[in-house]
């Protein structure tokens, strides 16, 4: 009886504690990449040819792992000129950005390389497939250690009262991006 | 017939249970347990050595400081130069320079961007250890025909540790702040120096020598009827092959009601024995040597205004010259003093090298920390410091003030 209860109560702990050093690991795991995961934004850069609707941030990492991003912010101050949100929505759980996980209808639903004009991110049509808007796209951009890349955003043309305009001389523009691991930058540059 | 007892069958048992359990607890302690420690002390192993990094990281980002000095220069002489000075507490690597035009084009580095691409030489990264200047670095960007320095370029450097520094071309004047240290409103010793007015002027030679005493043939173009130079921030091409003219307003604040007279120099001596004379001490650069650029003290025009195209050396140089006293009216502790600014000239003795302010061939611009040496003596009042001395008497009078200016060529 002691044996039965015995070996009941160890496979019992054991799987426990296997339970728990794994959610410990993840939880570890993902503390060391956030403080392991460091970026900064050296330059921004504008498209001032006709249509001035491009914008490319170079991106330096001088962290100890190669930095993805889920997110990147352009807006102005006060946001209500523009705000618009690339963002990357996984396939599987946990989505790597919180704005997949709104409860809005259809944002749940789409899957890769979004644009949100978050000034209506209500409105049924303010968002857009940013496969084309990126270069390279967010979900495939990489920055080596050590290393500067460049990523470019286009502006969106999305339904009607939705966002629209372009970039314009003298114009302070800002810029947020949100590392895999959850550090956040910003940096604004008039164009 | 016999009777057996039961207690006669039945065999003695030790109580193992509680031993058994023990035993499965310790097993469970030293293994499970055991590897839950191990897991759990590596994993705080590894989030304590991500935290110390990161700790460091930050920490060493705040160290770092460089200045970039802009220049022109290069191969073709149309190229943007500058050079790194390490005034940190680390040494830094850098790994990336932008180039921006302000009008639209950025020059890199980085392939695959939208920026044009240049190529930096020498090649990136290199380090900068703390206190070092590096040696001219050329961006490869060429400032286009016809620049007129407005607006500016600017050269930004990222380093390593992900710190960016910037620079304009052409460099910016000196802060206003950085001459405020010896301002009117605060003066080291009895002269006031209004760092308002500080003008620089291209004197044209066309004949003679202005040196030793100047004598005419030298004439000051447009002088107070033209826009002169910002003595903070001088043109250093346009002086270029010219003599250079320095005007300040000095103003004699000695609370003693003393006159005060300014020695002039002797022309090519070196200050500041018994010279006047504005001394441009260019900081080292590149495993250049400090060096000065005197320049000795004249009083071409004393008429605040409508000097005109002067003749150089029309009626100068005094032996001398005298900042008047200020004049006290009422009666203390109500009395006022009326104090009046004097304009005072100092001219180069020879004409402005294509290598000045360095005594070798290092470029501008610089941003030099100069200092203005004035000597002479105190004459009248309350003769001189401290008493019991007897007077009247004429006592020896020195002071620098110091200021900063920007030399830049165009």
């Amino acid at each position: 009886m002691t044996l039965v209860a015995g070996g009941a109560l160890f496979g019992y702990v054991n799987g426990q504690a296997a339970n728990s050093e794994n959610k410990l690991g993840a939880s570890n795991a993902a503390n060391v990449n956030f403080l392991n995961e460091r970026f900064v934004v050296p330059q921004l850069t504008f498209k001032y040819t006709s249509p001035m609707n491009q914008i490319t941030v170079y991106l330096y990492n001088n962290g100890q792992l190669t930095d993805s991003f889920v997110e990147a912010e352009v807006y102005t101050v006060p946001r209500s000129t523009m705000d618009l949100l690339y963002y990357y929505c996984s396939s599987t759980t946990p989505q790597t950005s919180t704005i997949c996980t709104l409860p809005q209808a259809p944002f749940t639903q789409l899957i890769g390389n979004r644009v949100m004009d978050l000034n209506n991110r209500n409105t049924n049509g303010c968002y857009a497939d940013a496969n084309t808007l990126e270069s390279p796209t967010l979900q495939n951009f990489q920055v080596p250690i050590g290393g500067i890349s460049p990523i470019t955003f286009t502006l969106p043309s999305l339904a009607a009262g939705c966002f629209s305009g372009s970039f314009a001389v003298g114009a302070f523009y800002y810029v947020q991006l949100l590392g895999q691991y959850g550090n956040s930058v910003t940096y604004f540059q008039a164009m | 017939m016999v009777k057996i007892g039961a207690r006669g069958t039945q065999r003695k048992r030790r109580a193992v249970a509680g031993l058994v359990a023990a035993l499965i607890l310790f097993v469970m302690l030293f293994t499970v347990g055991t590897g839950y420690f191990l897991w759990v002390n590596t994993n705080n192993g590894l989030y304590s050595q991500a935290l110390a990094a990161r700790a460091a990281a930050v920490q060493n980002q705040v160290l770092e400081n460089l200045q970039i000095i802009t220049e022109r220069g290069g191969a073709g002489g149309n190229d943007i130069l500058f050079t790194v000075t390490n005034q940190g507490g680390l040494a830094a690597i850098i790994m990336s320079v932008f180039v921006s035009d302000n009008a639209g084009t950025l020059y890199c580095t980085v392939a695959g961007s939208p920026c044009t691409l240049v190529t930096i030489t020498p090649v990136l990264p290199f380090g900068v250890s703390q206190g070092i200047t590096t040696s001219t670095i050329d961006s490869g960007v060429s400032i286009p025909a016809g620049f007129t320095g407005t607006p500016p370029f600017t050269v930004k450097i990222v380093t390593q540790r992900g710190n960016s520094f910037t620079q304009q071309y052409p460099m910016p004047v000196a802060p206003f702040a950085v001459n405020a240290g010896s301002s009117n409103s605060a003066p080291i010793g009895f002269i006031s120096m209004n760092f308002n007015y500080f003008k620089a002027y291209s004197v044209v030679c066309t004949s003679g020598d202005p040196s030793s005493p100047p004598v005419g043939g030298c004439t000051v173009t447009g002088f107070d009827t033209a826009s002169p130079f910002s003595g903070y921030s001088v043109t250093k091409s346009i002086l270029t092959g010219n003599y250079m003219l320095l005007v300040l307003s000095l103003t004699n604040v000695d609370p003693n009601l003393r006159d005060i007279v300014l020695s002039p120099g002797t022309p090519g001596s070196v200050s500041p024995s018994g010279t006047v004379d504005v001394q441009f001490a260019a900081p080292s650069k590149g495993g250049g040597t400090t060096s000065a650029a005197p320049f000795i003290l004249g009083a071409v025009c004393n008429v605040p205004a409508g000097c005109g195209s002067y003749p150089y050396g029309h009626t100068m140089p005094p032996a001398s010259l005298t900042l008047p006293r200020c004049t006290a009216s009422g009666t203390p502790p109500n009395q006022i003093l009326t104090c009046t600014p004097t304009l005072v000239y100092f001219y180069t003795t020879t004409k402005v090298a294509a290598n000045f302010p360095f005594s070798n061939a290092n470029p501008v611009p610089v941003v030099a920390s100069n200092l203005i040496y004035l000597s002479g003596t105190v004459s009248a009042g309350g003769g001189c410091v401290p008493p019991p001395l007897p007077a009247p008497q004429t006592c020896p009078y020195g002071q620098s003030i110091p200021f900063a200016t920007t030399l830049w060529s165009a």
